[in-house]
């Protein structure tokens, strides 16, 4: 995946075939992360239990909007267009942010289902890795990418 | 860590020396202090936060 062209509102990036196809068996998984992940306080009280709840609101709701505009991705057919060495994908900036949370929900999401390891060296030593791991470190693949192109 | 620097740049448009120090503060101490806000910016920065799924929380100061 890299960057083929920017302008002042959209950015294109050309993919391989392979690129392709692992970045929508991604954005099909979304959302990963359960909705109770996350606190608004580390300690609770009964004062901050409106807070909690108004919290969790807003989040699921954001999430539903992003699941409806992941299945809209998912199955534009002009999304990406073919060219002779893969596939070119054109973002507004508003997208690739919205794609930047995509994937990090999926990254976020595998290392929980992983049990939210803090070693993840012994896990990628053998034969087999966990494919939570592997959809971990793709998710991970393709939000360098894209933050490097923008950013760089 | 490029992400997390990322997000703070978006979410408290700051510069990204700013949010690089954040990031590295979060990355070796497990935490920072973003912002010290009322009641009402603060629940809105930790849904932002949060909708990054970043761990975010907010504590009264003590």
């Amino acid at each position: 995946m890299k960057l083929v062209s920017s302008g002042p509102a959209n950015h294109t990036f050309l993919l391989a075939d392979r690129e392709r196809v692992l970045l929508m068996q991604l954005m099909g998984m979304y959302p990963r992360v359960p909705a109770a992940h996350h606190k608004a306080t580390r300690a609770p009280t009964p004062q901050t239990a409106e807070t909690e709840r108004l919290l969790k609101d807003a989040l699921s709701e954001q999430q539903q909007g992003s699941r409806k505009i992941a299945a809209a991705f998912l199955n534009d057919p002009g999304r990406f267009r073919k060219r002779e060495h893969g596939w070119d994908l054109t973002l507004t900036d508003t997208e690739v942010e919205w794609l930047l949370e995509i994937l990090n929900d999926i990254r976020v999401g595998s290392w929980l289902a992983l049990g939210a390891p803090e070693d993840l060296e012994s896990l990628r030593v053998g034969e087999e890795p966990p494919i939570d791991l592997l959809f971990m470190e793709l998710a991970g693949f393709f939000q360098m990418q894209i933050i490097h192109a923008i950013e760089h | 860590m490029d992400y997390v620097t990322h997000v703070f740049q978006v979410v408290f448009g700051w510069q990204r020396k700013k949010a690089e120090f954040h990031m590295k503060q979060v990355h070796e101490q497990g935490k920072s202090v973003l912002t010290r806000e009322s009641m009402e910016k603060a629940e809105h920065y930790v849904h932002q936060l949060q909708r990054y799924n970043l761990h975010a929380t907010m504590e009264r100061e003590e």
